[in-house]
């Protein structure tokens, strides 16, 4: 984790495109050298993927944050099996008081790596389940900085709805993740329509007496989105985290819409995450949290 | 997908019609409720998010003597300095005494535990109470994000008491800005500001009848004059000004200070003090200490009976060392040099140039040598600044 200073001036615009553009080129350089064949269902998960997340507050303690998580996903030489690997970072600006000198505060995401087993028919019922490896990237030692890093890592959970909260999760520690999924394809009046039940059990390993480690998570999304084209899905998602370790907040709620547009074997989606309840959202005094994420995606 | 602007819609609407996020609320601090309202509040004042993995620490109520007995258990001896001029008690004893007749709630980080002190006259839902609950889940925050000991070394005295302004300075801060928002009160920074520079008004006035001086200043000085570094950083560049002094702390409690009296921190290094050298070699080195301007106040003041006079010539303070020895014939020797340029020209500069037994003003260094024998001062005024 780094933070640093500026002198008093306008918000790092530069710094938040130039971290959306970084991980889009390397995207995009490594698409150009593939020839164009026939594009993948939409649904289907991209080889290579940038999701970047955005959140912006004003009034007193203004602050914007911006993650950004590279996937991989690949098919193993057995069809039913895929790896997959989760990288990513994240960076708080803030800035306040009368000078409004800004803070900026960068560090990695923990890291996950795994695979799942997939079953059943993408036109009809399929399922996955598989297992995680996490590795913790966000531990810091106790010290100043610390408060700054973990600040951030509060904003990148919440911005996400606490949703995949195991890659933010302050002071790192060793994790074993295990995901499912379940998906309906089916035709609404012409259209395909395609329900989607998914969830994952967290749970965090190797804790030290003198961090707070996750604990236990357990999410469960449910989902659904129409595509009226090939290449145009409009949908929206049901999240709910449980936190059971938890003290003050067990669970969080979020609502996602979301838009998937394919360009040959690019998927563009944009996502806006909506906390519903307490901590992070609306209802019941919570803190107001929303993001819009874009993703960039493509299949090699 | 007919139903969904109207899902929409409704949930916009009960968005509208929400409660807001937390604010502070007078309650019983002695609820666990009203602790876990009082510590999510705080995350907003500090424009934090709540981190789902933070607990709220346990407060326990407890009477003046459950209070000493803990204390007495779980306070470690403090660092030796200037206890020399309270003879009646060494420092630990001093600290100890002064915990535990001037404490009314505190933060023990071992236990994850907040105690409030039940004086009888206490009534735990009052503006003042639920301040004092903030102020010390500030200091469980501290303590969850660096551990209370953000430099992780053993400190010198002076080092100490930036140590302490630091956290109890932004203790303070939330704290009177919860009072004042508690009790109807524009929380601005020139509010807050006024409320301290009150309180160390307060604590000079305080210091000339002290009974125990030393102690007096380094545990009572370093909350306001903390709490108005912190509060000029607030105002300047809001929570990440604050986080910012943590990361780049005063370099001394001198430079904390001047800043109370809105001056700015010395731009020159001072120079380094060398070792004093001893001819007859049977002196055995103890310890090295550097007390700095809060006590370099307290000596003054002790000396002289002048507070305003002390409070200035302490800001000339720079840099010091105290050696402790021991002798096979005198016992412990302390040995204190105080390099403050522009003491001999402050009110109290005649006065200490004058004195004959020490301190004494020598050129622009306070010297300070006990047992009062020749060989000692010799040793001192060898203790040339290194070249």
């Amino acid at each position: 984790v780094w933070s640093w200073w500026e002198q008093p001036g306008r918000w790092p615009a530069g710094a938040v495109a130039r971290g959306f553009l970084v991980g889009w080129l390397a995207i995009g350089h490594s698409a150009a050298a593939v020839a164009e064949p026939a594009p993948p269902p939409l649904e289907t998960v991209p080889t290579l993927e940038l999701e970047s997340g955005y959140f912006a507050r004003g009034g007193p303690g203004p602050r914007q944050v911006l993650t950004n998580l590279l996937r991989l996903a690949s098919q193993s030489a057995f069809d039913q099996l895929t790896y997959e690997l989760a990288l990513g970072a994240m960076a708080l600006f803030e800035s306040g008081g009368e000078e409004r000198r800004s803070n900026t505060t960068v560090g990695l995401a923990n890291l996950a790596l795994g695979g799942r087993y997939h079953v059943g028919s993408a036109d009809r019922l399929s399922a996955n389940a598989g297992l995680l490896f996490m590795l913790g990237l966000t531990s810091i030692q106790p010290s100043p900085l610390r408060r700054a890093a973990r600040s951030a890592y509060s904003h990148a959970i919440a911005m996400r709805g606490a949703w995949e909260s195991w890659l933010w999760a302050p002071d790192g520690g060793g994790g074993l993740v295990f995901p499912f999924g379940l998906t309906h394809a089916h035709q609404v009046r012409g259209w395909r329509g395609r329900a989607e039940l998914k969830g994952a059990l967290a749970l965090s390993l190797l804790t030290d007496p003198r961090r707070t480690a996750f604990g236990r998570v357990v999410q469960l999304g449910l989902g659904y989105d129409l595509q009226p084209r090939r290449w145009l899905a409009l949908g929206s998602e049901l999240r709910l985290v449980w936190m059971p370790t938890a003290e003050l907040y067990q669970a969080q709620g979020s609502v996602v819409p979301y838009l998937w547009l394919g360009i040959g074997r690019w998927r563009v989606a944009g996502e806006v995450i909506v906390n519903v309840d307490a901590p992070y959202g609306w209802l019941g005094g919570g803190q107001r949290m929303w993001a819009t994420q874009l993703k960039l995606g493509i299949n090699l | 997908v007919k139903a969904l602007p109207a899902s929409l819609t409704l949930l916009l609407a009960a968005a509208a019609c929400s409660a807001p996020p937390p604010s502070l609320r007078r309650c019983d601090v002695r609820q666990r409720d009203c602790q876990l309202d009082v510590f999510k509040a705080l995350h907003e004042l500090r424009g934090q998010l709540w981190d789902p993995w933070t607990t709220a620490p346990r407060v326990l109520v407890l009477t003046p003597e459950q209070y000493r007995q803990l204390s007495a258990i779980e306070l470690g001896p403090p660092r030796s300095s200037g206890s020399e001029w309270t003879p009646d008690l060494d420092a630990t004893q001093a600290d100890h005494r002064w915990f535990n007749e001037n404490t009314v709630a505190a933060y023990w980080s071992g236990r994850k535990l907040v105690t409030l002190v039940d004086n009888q006259s206490s009534t735990f839902d009052s503006a003042e109470e639920v301040s004092l609950l903030v102020h010390e889940y500030l200091h469980a925050a501290q303590d969850r994000e660096f551990g209370l000991r953000p430099w992780g070394r053993l400190l010198t005295t002076d080092e100490e008491m930036v140590r302490m302004a630091l956290l109890e300075g932004e203790a303070r801060l939330f704290q009177t800005l919860a009072r004042l928002t508690l009790t109807n009160v524009e929380a601005t920074a020139a509010a807050i500001g006024d409320q301290l520079q009150r309180e160390l008004t307060s604590v000079r006035q305080q210091s000339q009848s002290a009974p125990a001086l030393h102690p007096h200043v380094r545990r009572r000085l370093p909350y306001p004059i903390g709490g108005r570094f912190f509060t000029d950083a607030w105002k300047r560049g809001g929570s990440p000004g604050v986080n910012r002094v943590f990361v780049e702390p005063p370099a001394s409690f001198a430079e904390l200070m001047l800043a109370s009296e809105g001056l700015p921190a010395p731009a020159a290094r001072s120079p380094e003090l060398c070792d004093p050298s001893f001819a007859d070699g049977n002196t055995r080195w103890l310890d090295r200490d550097t007390l700095g301007a809060g006590l370099l106040y307290a000596t003054l003041l002790a000396l002289s009976g002048k507070e305003e006079e002390s409070w200035e010539a302490s800001l000339t303070w720079r840099k010091d060392f105290m050696w402790i020895y021991e002798h096979p014939v005198h016992g412990t020797v302390r040995l204190w040099r105080v390099h403050a340029p522009g003491l001999g020209g402050s009110r109290l500069g005649a006065f200490l140039s004058g004195r004959t037994t020490p301190p004494r003003l020598e050129g622009e260094d306070l010297l300070y040598w006990a047992p009062d024998l020749p060989d000692f001062a010799e040793a001192l005024r060898n203790s040339q600044r290194c070249r």
